[in-house]
Order: C-alpha cells, then structure tokens, then sequence
C-alpha cells in the first residue's frame, strides 16, 4: 500500500489494482496494475461524486496548486481570452442561420487566473454558450462580443469538439471584461448589456462580466494588457 | 492513395491475420508476387525496377564516380555505397510535397546503416578501392514510383538487382609524379588494325549473393507479417525493420548474419516477440535469396534504347 | 550497478572543468565489460521552464528540451503530433536515422490520445558525441518528458552495447572503444511494462549472437533505471 504523499516518477506502480479507489489524473491502467503517468506525488482525498457518495479518489499530483498541475487549460477553468474573430465556420458545422451566419466566435486563451501562457491556445466560442438557458439563440453575436474583445470565460466540455478548447460565458460572472471602440478608444461600461464609447458617445450592446470583488477587476486587467 | 479502414474491416482482417489466412489469400509468411528487371535505365550504370504486387514500383539507378579523398584522415575503409530514396509525388498522395522527404531520409538512412559494414560481407566490393586515395563511389538512387506496402523490402530487392545490373570498368593504375597516380581505363589487347579507342573497355561486376537484404516484420494482433498490403499497414501494432545478410564463407553451409534492426512507427514490443520476429526474417530471407539468385541467373537483358515502362 | 560522477549539480558549468584526455585514460583500464562510463543525468536543467533534461555519458553529452503541448492552429487530428529536431550532428544521414528512432520510441511512451490538436516538440541537442548519442537521447528525452509533466507510461531506461569478434560484449563502448566491434545495438525499454520502445543495431552481428545480444542489453538497461528514477525524484523535491 502506497500511502499519500509518496514521491513517484512515471512509470512507478502505485497500486496493485484500483480497488475501492476512483483513477485521478497522473494515472493509467496497465495489466489491470496502477501505473503513475507523471511525476510527483500520490495523493488520496474525498470526493463527492453526483450521487452524493463519498469516494476516494487517488491521483498523482505537481504540485499542491491544481494551476501548476494542469498543463493545459481544463475542463471548469475560469480563462481570460480575446476574440480574434467572429462568424468563422467551424469544420463540418453548416450555416443554419440566414440573417447571422455566425456560430462560433474564435478566441485566443491568453492565461489561466494569473498564470499566462508562452503561446495562446486557441479555443471556440459557439453562440448556443452565450447567455444561460437558451441554446437557440436568434440574436446575432456583435450584441455580446465582438473582436478584439477581452473576455472571462470558463473553459467547458463538449462532444462534438475534440482538439480545440470550448468556452462558454453562459454566467452573470462571465463575459466582457474590457472592449476598445472603432477608435482604439476605451469603451465604458452603462450596464451589463451596454457599452459606451468615451470618445464618440455612441452605444454598443455587449454581455458585461459581473466580476466577482475578490478576483480580478477589469482596471486591473487592462494595465497588464495595454 | 489513401486507405481509410472501420473498426470492424479491421477486426476481421486482424483475426484472418491471426489464423494465418490474410485478405489476398496469402499465409503470414508469403510475399506478393514479385517482378524483376534490370537494364531498365540507359542513364546509369547499373539499374533496376522491382515490382510487389503489381502495384508498389520502385526504380533504382546506380552511377559511378570516380571519388578521390583524403587517405591521411580516413583511416578505415569506408564503404563505398551512398544511398539516397527518392518518393515521387505520384506514389501516394502522402508524399506530395515535401510529404516524403522525411520518410524517404530514414529509408535511406537506414541502408546506409545495413550496408555500412558490406566491405567486409561482399566478397569483391573492396575491388572500388582503386589506390590509395582514390576509389569508385557508387551513388544508389531509388525512385518510389508507386506506393502500395512494404517500400523497404522492395527497396532493397530493387538494390541488389540493380548491384547484380551494375558494370563497373577495370582500370590500371600506374605511378605518376609527385607521388600521383595515373588511372587509365583497361582495354583488352586485340592487335592489328583496330584502334584503341574502338575497343569495348572491360568491365566487372559486383558480387552479389551475399548483399544485405532489408525485411519489414509487423506485428498484426499476434501474428508477424512480411510484405504488408496498404490495408495491414493500417493495422500495424508495430513493425521491425531487419537487415539480413548471407554470408557464403564456407560453400553449402551459409550463415546469416543481422545488419540492422529498427524498430520503426512507434509501437511497443516485448523481448520473445523480437526473437520471433528476427527468427522469421531468417527464414524468409532464405527463401527470398534462393528465388532472387534463380531469378538474376535467368533474366534476359532488354534492348538497350526501349523505355521500362513499355 | 553504474557510476555516478557528480551529485547533480548543473552539469553545463562542470562541462569546461573535465579533461577529456585524461577522462579517457583513466575510465579505459579500469572499465569491465558490464560497467558504464561514468554517467550524469538531470531531470530540470532550466530551473524556470519545465520540460528539460540532460544526459551525459562519458564524453558524450545530451541535451533535451520539451515545448507543448501547444496548438500550431493547422494540427486538427484527435491525437497529438509528436516533432523531434535534432542539432549538433554533422553526418545528415545520422540525424535522419536518430530523429526517426527517437520520434518512433517517444511516440510509443505518450499517451497521444490525451492531447488532441496539439503539438509536442522536442528538441535534442547533442553536445559532443563520443559514441552512443541515440542512448544518451533516448535516456535526456524520458528525463524531459518526466519533467515536463506530459502523461506517458513511465521512462525508458536505454543502453549502448558493442559486441567484438570474439563475442564479448561492451557496455556503453566511447567512439575509440566501438572501433574494433562487429556491431552493437542500442536498446531501450519501459521497465515496468517490459516492453521495448528502441531497438537500432548496426554492425554484422551472426544471427545466433542477435537473441544474446539483446538479452545483455536489456540487462544493462535495467541496471541503468534506479539512476533516471532517482534524478526525476530528486526533481521533484527540489521543485517543492
């Protein structure tokens, strides 16, 4: 028995069958024997799965901090990103709509929390992941993001779309965070569906992030990206 | 050409694979019918074209170069043989481009590793050794004109047939000044009103019965394969790539020996099915040698002048 | 069981201080035919980035460096793509044939399927070659990967063995040393699957000498596992 916190490089045997156990990540089954993925540490702790049952769940961790230990982004993710591009059809999705050809808009994930990437992931935003409870959504896409927008997104899991990264600002705490007008001018928030231009006054519709006071706030967003 | 198989057209060809009755008809052992021909190409001293199948096609070229190096730095014999593999766009739709420059670097790599010690397997191959400086470079260049499985084993057939195929001119080699040496072409003596230049130079040839041979083993479920279809090479779990020579030091009693294993395409193997696999490469080699020697003794030469592809 | 020069320290700033000449005389008379050159291995050379390692046996000496998974934006497959450069080989021939070995042996130990559309590269920088670059590779790429945190099925412990003529065997033979083999082989395998990832022999080994020959190597390469496993432990807890 292997017992949590057991330093193991990839390739150590961690247990000899899976048991009672639920399979984290940094493990793989091989000859019905637990084999660790990576290297760090055995780690066992509780989880309450859908059904309310507590299971025991056994993984091989990096590191405390589940940032450092994910090398990519994953699933449930809270992202920052920016919008290269709306109205890009993705593979073999067809055009449904006639008025708004849009289904997806094409993002650039820029950094998980505060930890940035070298190079940016590129991930989707489909339109049925704008807004909470209406997967048919008629309104055309510029009434939420548009380019060049920076947005708080969470990355989510989907069937259909395997290499790249789906997100959804399908939350009050989710959306835009910081947009420019035509002008490179900064855009002011009226109220969570509005912007207003601080140089020509004019209005746009855009989905405002309610951001939540004790993660980041969009002023301090736009000093590290500007 | 582009194979795209289901789940299930594999499964079946794995379990016939595994009962040693393959898609084609064929036991696990056996190749595709093979065709030979040599003297295809008037441009190049030696060349060949290989057939497996009636659908992979290889072209092999081979031209001499009279190569002078520096005998202070080079203290061993090098071989002479450089290999280079060509994959026509044609081929397959995987190499348009610079699809096939990559594979085709690691085929020919992988020649040169299998020929690299044939100095001292081919009997008279140390005869390009003209003196000291100077030898014969014998550049081998194989186009893959189509692709359908197993390129290497058809590579190196095409190889040997093109070595068998190769005339390489005697020479003669006096003392020059300064240390020099003078290499003059050699032509027989025949006297009277004939002018020098009129008679035919004398040539050589390559001894060719021991030149290695490159197999590729795959391993389908858990069966071994030789001279995959494009269809099994979808199933590959993994795949060595075996280089086998014959040695005929002593006559009526020939020993084998291994020139190059690769494991190639990724792929996990286990230690007894690595033994397995060079143990069929054996067996299959000895037959591969008996059919090639049959066929090299027996083959006509073509017209000089008529393309190969008539 | 092999030697261990230094007590891993960052082996680049010891690079200058050894006298090959000297390292050469000294290793030739006391070598048997099972033990190694003396080997150095780091998991982590670059304390900021992740996914380095270095390898060095003898005088041969190997870098690794891994960068991804990324996504390129064209890569659109349901599995990763594996990319290996390979620097500081003169001979082109020799880099096709390690860049295919390596390529071939790590993508065997990946998990591809976890990393769809993206993009794995690894770079190998071979610093000075004095024979059995493909297994000082090999050995850098696993201790790369290990610290890189890429999920795969655990390291590949691999090995440099000569054969001479008169079927003795030389474990991890220098450039001078393989001059009078027939032929070698280098090996490479997950121990604990015991499956092989790399096998590359050269040479004209009799066939009867091939099932031996391999058999020593992979005794050698087990020898060689508890060294990785303890450089990519040692990582670990220096990153905490």
């Amino acid at each position: 028995m292997i017992i949590t916190g057991t330093l193991v490089a990839p390739g150590d045997k961690v247990l000899d069958s899976i048991g009672n156990y639920r399979m984290g990540n940094g493990l793989y089954e091989a000859n019905r024997r637990i084999f660790a993925s990576v290297a760090g540490y055995v780690k066992v702790y509780g989880h309450k799965d859908k059904s309310d049952n507590l299971v025991q769940v056994i993984e091989v961790r990096r590191s405390e901090d589940q940032l450092e230990n994910e090398l990519l982004p994953y699933d449930g993710a809270v992202v920052t990103a920016k919008v290269m591009a709306v109205g890009l059809r993705y593979r073999h999705f067809f055009i449904l709509y006639l008025r708004d050809h849009s289904r997806f808009a094409k993002c650039d994930i820029i950094s998980i929390g505060d930890r940035v990437y070298k190079k940016r992931f590129s991930a989707l935003l489909p339109k049925k992941k704008l807004r909470p409870l209406e997967p048919e959504l008629s309104e055309p896409f510029k009434n939420f993001v548009r380019p060049n927008d920076y947005i708080l997104a969470k990355v989510c899991d989907d069937a259909g779309i395997k290499d790249k990264f789906v997100l959804s600002i399908a939350e009050d705490e989710l959306g835009v965070v910081l947009c420019r007008g035509k002008f490179g001018e900064t855009m002011k928030k009226v109220d969570w569906n509005t912007v207003v231009s601080t140089r020509t006054g004019k209005t746009e519709p855009r989905k405002m992030a309610r951001v939540p006071q004790k993660c980041m706030l969009p002023s301090d967003l736009k000093d590290s990206t500007s | 050409m582009e194979i795209n198989l289901s789940d299930d057209e594999k499964l079946f060809l794995i379990a016939g694979v595994e009962a040693d009755i393959r898609n084609d008809g064929r036991s696990c052992q056996d190749f595709r019918t093979i065709v030979l021909e040599r003297g295809v190409l008037s441009g190049t001293n030696g060349s060949c074209r290989v057939q497996l199948g009636q659908t992979t096609d290889i072209l092999t070229g081979i031209k001499l170069e009279l190569e002078s190096y520096d005998s202070a730095t080079e203290k061993e014999a090098k071989q002479p043989m450089q290999f280079h593999v060509d994959f026509s766009a044609n081929a397959s739709s995987q190499f348009a481009g610079k699809g096939g420059d990559q594979y085709g670097e690691e085929i020919s790599a992988a020649f040169q590793v299998a020929y690299s010690r044939s100095l001292d397997i081919m009997s008279n191959l140390s005869k390009t050794h003209l003196a000291e400086g100077y030898r014969w470079k014998i550049n081998v260049d194989v186009s893959v004109l189509q692709w359908a499985g197993s390129i290497p084993d058809a590579i190196s057939l095409a190889v040997i047939g093109a070595l068998s195929d190769l005339e390489i001119p005697e020479v003669e080699v006096a003392p020059d000044d300064g240390g020099k040496v003078s290499i003059v072409l050699k032509r027989p003596r025949i006297g009277g009103n004939v002018r020098d230049e009129e008679v035919p130079v004398q040539m050589w040839r390559l001894d060719v019965q021991s030149c290695p041979l490159l197999l590729t083993i795959s391993k389908i479920g858990t069966a071994n394969l030789v001279d995959c279809s494009p269809e099994e090479e979808c199933c590959i779990r993994s795949q060595l790539l075996i280089g086998i020579a014959k040695s005929v030091s002593t006559p009526g009693n020939d020993t084998y020996q291994t020139t190059c294993i690769k494991q190639l395409g990724g792929g996990l193997l286990e230690m007894e099915s690595i033994e397995n696999m060079i143990e069929m490469a054996q067996k299959t080699s000895i037959g591969l040698y008996e059919a090639l020697a049959k066929r090299l003794k027996a083959e006509e030469k073509r017209k000089p002048g008529h393309s190969f592809l008539l | 069981m092999p030697t261990i020069r230094s007590n891993l320290n960052i082996p680049l700033t010891h690079l200058s201080r050894i006298e090959d000449d000297q390292m050469e005389a000294i290793e030739m008379d006391k070598r048997s035919a099972t033990t190694f050159r003396p080997l150095c291995v780091k998991c982590g050379v670059f304390g900021a980035q992740d996914g380095s390692g270095y390898a060095e046996f003898g005088n041969t000496r190997v870098l690794a460096q891994i960068i991804g998974p990324d996504g390129d934006g064209k890569w659109e497959e349901d599995h990763a793509k594996i990319t290996v450069t390979l620097k500081g080989l003169e001979n082109e021939k020799q880099i096709a044939e390690y860049r295919a070995e390596l390529m071939s042996s790590a993508s065997s130990v990946i998990f591809i399927n976890k990393y769809p559309g993206k993009v794995i590269e690894i770079e190998v920088t071979v610093l000075s070659d004095d024979g059995g670059v493909l297994s000082a590779a090999l050995s850098a790429v696993t201790l790369a990967l290990a610290h890189s945190g890429i999920e795969h099925m655990g390291l590949t412990a691999s090995v440099h063995v000569g054969m001479r003529a008169n079927e003795d065997y030389i474990t991890d033979p220098s450039t001078s040393e393989s001059a009078d083999t027939l032929g070698g082989v280098t090996f490479a395998f997950v121990p604990n699957l015991s499956q092989t990832t790399c096998v590359s022999l050269y040479g004209r080994i009799p066939i009867e000498a091939t099932k031996s020959l391999l058999e020593f190597a992979k005794q050698r390469a087990i020898a060689i596992v508890p060294v990785l496993h303890k450089a990519i432990v040692n990582s670990i807890k220096e990153k905490q």
